[in-house]
């Protein structure tokens, strides 16, 4: 049975857009705000804010298995396992069944997705930073990757848009390096976490501690059929409130609320037709996830916001006699340049004092030290390229901290319920290189139970990042001790890309269609009415976490896109 | 009534889906009952031996004790739904060799030994000098085929009693009756305080969640 939700299913529409996530939603909002009859296509289930949020108001002992994951949940999760917080009784159904959809890794890539309306961004960690100048003048300055057309001031407005939309919390800091924003009231510092501020300040002038800048309603600002947050660091599994930004609270009733929106979920888009006659893209071929029926849908425009991966597999599949090796892939980067933040180190402590105070509330952000490294010529001596931020927090032990010791007996349980040690702990976040050689391709080998190629991934981390991550655990550490924290403890883990879940860059934009595929508004060079404004587009990683600016970059390119579209119908009809 | 074909019969018609508060209320609403609790993963006498750490482990004092929140039925199900088959295995082997440990001590069956009887042979093993037990933590780090053959059943032992008492200790504090109504609790916060006074937040006991 074919579903449409919202509006009702036209022949023809002015634009088409692929993907439901954080992009997708964006795209769809702006899109239909502007006039535009627009289908939104999903190729996972469909998700109702609030009603579909079945966790949401379990406690762990609503949990059969209190939360953990059963040997049956790991057999179908054991890729989507790997980040070690995903597949849990509270939040397994938000990821994909790795059964159902298989990838190959020539070098491991944890490559975690959700397929359902709404994708990553019910999800997401919700770290909303603006990139700065040094950001996009990086690839120009040092010579890796291509330089990006753009540059802040063309996306300022567009983040102005969006913070002033989602709601962000955070403060004005005036670092070169972390424009400011508008922003929500921040969710303050809990003592420890002031300590960390205060002891930073009096020993670092190159390093400061911010709290950190997230996607939630701290006030009472209105927002369209959202509230504030009411501290239960729950996000991953859906916020009843809206409280925090997915597409599922925001943008997607923003888009439904035009009557200009209807979205198909369970519609696997596989291909985008090229009309050799027009020059142009006609519409997408889909198969329907559950009938497996294969179907049409065409439009002027197309918007792909699938997420890189998929984004980039679908243009991969899209042959034809002008684009043998992918559609708009003239230049041959298609699928290289793939990138992801690399983390897994830092430093957690203890602090002694403070013994008698606690906090109520569980806040869903902590603090984040923005990068201080290769910012200016006194941090420019450095054996690696570029930088890393660090994001953390403070918090009282529990109970936890009993597990691996010997202690037991009355005594033991009544410790148990009060609280114990501050600890904190922080982990940093590090710009990846863009190398050509890391790349995903295609198998038509091994297909897909409906009949596509999978994606192989051949990926990895280089010597930059391998020496940054040096860089990375001493000044985690060199922190925490200078603002007077005890028991200090670097950690450095193996981490794979993938696991960032940032993964982006294999459609590259840049100036020049011999080394990218899509220009400074997300068109693809060579067939400008397809866009290409989720991860894929990135020409570089940054160190900060990228959804707001995947989300600025599409809120720009979309409006782009409207204005051109009005604009020919005016001429049309006069 | 039997809590264990109650559970079973309610995952039945349940299709083994994640159990809905009422199913749990089931779960928590009978108290561990040696007489009826038949263990599904553990044998019968495993299950005996369980019941008696759990309640040296986390006794009933002015606080719930283990058995008041089915911390035996908990650690059980551990096994049979979570755990791996290398976990498993190792538990296992751990409860054997306790087993026998526990029969040349007391010259008896574990099954026929008293409270007192566990009392005893758990503070033989976990009332040690801390360097002790750090030797202890290091020694269950190793793989098996690394432990010289008269280490092997201090480390089966250690593997078994460390995993009963860290599952107690976590079936424990992230049950309704302790998550609840010992520990502090508050589903909905609303409000955030950053900073305040323990005792007038909390009345000196840590959050739940």
């Amino acid at each position: 049975m074919t579903t449409y939700y919202y509006g009702k299913p036209l022949d023809r529409y002015d634009a088409i857009v692929i993907g439901t996530g954080i992009t997708g939603g964006w795209a769809a909002k702006e899109l239909c705000e502007n006039g535009l009859r627009t289908l939104v296509l999903e190729r996972g289930r469909m998700v109702n804010h609030i009603s579909d949020y079945v966790t949401a108001n379990k406690d762990p002992w609503d949990f059969k298995h209190r939360g953990l994951a059963t040997l049956e949940d790991k057999k179908h999760q054991e890729k989507q396992a790997r980040t070690g917080y995903t597949t849990g009784e509270a939040s397994k159904h938000w990821f994909v069944d790795d059964l159902k959809h298989p990838y190959n890794e020539e070098k491991r890539f944890d490559w975690i997705r959700g397929y359902h309306v709404g994708g990553k961004s019910l999800m997401w960690a919700r770290m909303s930073f603006r990139w700065s100048e040094m950001d996009f003048e990086a690839n120009k300055k040092d010579g890796h990757g291509v330089d990006w057309p753009i540059r802040y001031n063309d996306l300022a407005p567009w983040y102005d848009k969006v913070e002033e939309f989602i709601g962000v919390v955070g403060t004005t800091e005036n670092l070169p390096q972390l424009p400011d924003g508008i922003f929500e009231p921040p969710f303050e510092f809990n003592c420890v976490e002031q300590e960390l501020q205060n002891g930073v300040a009096a020993s670092f002038s190159d390093r400061r501690v911010i709290n950190t800048r997230a996607a939630h309603i701290n006030s009472d600002k209105k927002f369209e059929g959202r509230t504030r947050c009411m501290h239960r660091n729950r996000c991953i599994r859906g916020c009843p409130f809206g409280a925090y930004f997915s597409s599922n609270s925001s943008t997607l009733p923003a888009a439904e609320r035009t009557g200009n929106m209807v979205l198909r979920p369970n519609s696997i888009v596989h291909e985008i037709i090229y009309d050799d006659k027009t020059g142009k893209a006609s519409g997408v071929k889909v198969i329907d996830a559950e009938t497996k029926e294969s179907m049409i849908f065409e439009s002027d425009i197309i918007f792909c916001c699938a997420g890189a991966i998929p984004t980039t597999s679908i243009l991969m599949q899209s042959k034809s006699e002008r684009f043998p090796n992918g559609l708009g892939n003239d230049s041959g980067e298609l699928g290289h340049n793939l990138m992801d933040h690399h983390f897994k180190v830092g430093a957690s402590a203890t602090w002694h004092g403070h013994e008698d105070d606690y906090y109520k509330g569980r806040k869903p952000a902590g603090f984040y030290i923005p990068r201080f490294q290769n910012i200016d010529n006194k941090s420019d001596e450095k054996d690696f390229l570029r930088g890393y931020g660090m994001q953390g927090g403070a918090s009282r032990e529990n109970w936890e901290r009993a597990v691996g010791e010997l202690s037991f007996g009355a005594e033991l349980k009544e410790e148990l319920t009060k609280p114990g040690e501050w600890r904190i702990g922080m982990t940093c976040f590090g710009e990846c290189l863009p190398y050509h050689e890391n790349q995903m391709t295609l198998n038509y080998d091994k297909l897909d139970e409906w009949g596509l190629p999978t994606v192989t991934f051949d990926c990895e981390y280089k010597e930059n990042e391998m020496k940054m991550r040096d860089d990375m655990e001493k000044e985690a550490v060199a922190t925490l001790k200078a603002a007077g924290f005890k028991n200090v403890k670097g950690h450095r883990n193996p981490c794979f890309p993938g696991n960032g879940i940032h993964e982006m860059g294999t459609a590259r934009m840049g100036k020049d269609s011999k080394t990218s595929v899509v220009n400074k508004y997300n068109q693809i060079h060579s067939v400008t009415n397809v866009y290409v404004t989720d991860g894929a587009c990135m020409a570089s990683s940054a160190c900060q976490n990228p959804s707001l600016t995947y989300m600025a970059i599409t809120a720009r390119a979309a409006n782009f896109a409207a204005k051109k579209i009005l604009k020919n119908k005016k001429t049309a009809k006069a | 009534m039997d809590r264990r074909t109650a559970l079973k019969n309610l995952t039945l018609a349940t299709g083994y889906t994640i159990a809905a508060p009422s199913i749990l209320g089931v779960l928590q609403s009978c108290k561990t009952d040696t007489l009826t609790w038949i263990p599904e993963f553990l044998s019968p006498a495993q299950g005996f031996i369980v019941k008696q750490l759990v309640d040296v482990i986390l006794p009933t004092s002015s606080l719930p004790g283990a058995l008041d929140v089915n911390i035996p039925e908990f650690i059980d199900l551990m096994y049979k739904d979570v755990f791996d088959e290398n976990e498993k295995q190792k538990f296992l082997k751990g409860a054997e060799v306790f087993e026998t440990k526990f029969s040349s001590v007391f010259n008896k069956k574990a099954t026929k030994g008293t409270k007192e009887n566990y009392t005893d042979i758990l503070k033989t093993y976990f009332d040690i000098p801390k360097e002790k037990q750090q030797s202890v933590f290091n020694l269950l780090k190793k793989n098996i085929s690394d432990i010289s053959e008269n280490n092997r059943e201090k480390y089966h032992i250690y593997t078994f009693l460390t995993s009963v008492r860290d599952q107690s200790i976590f079936g424990y504090f992230t049950s309704q009756k302790i998550g609840e109504d010992v520990l502090a609790y508050e589903s909905i916060p609303i409000d955030y305080i950053p900073c305040g006074n323990m005792d007038e937040l909390t009345n000196g006991r840590a959050w739940s969640l």
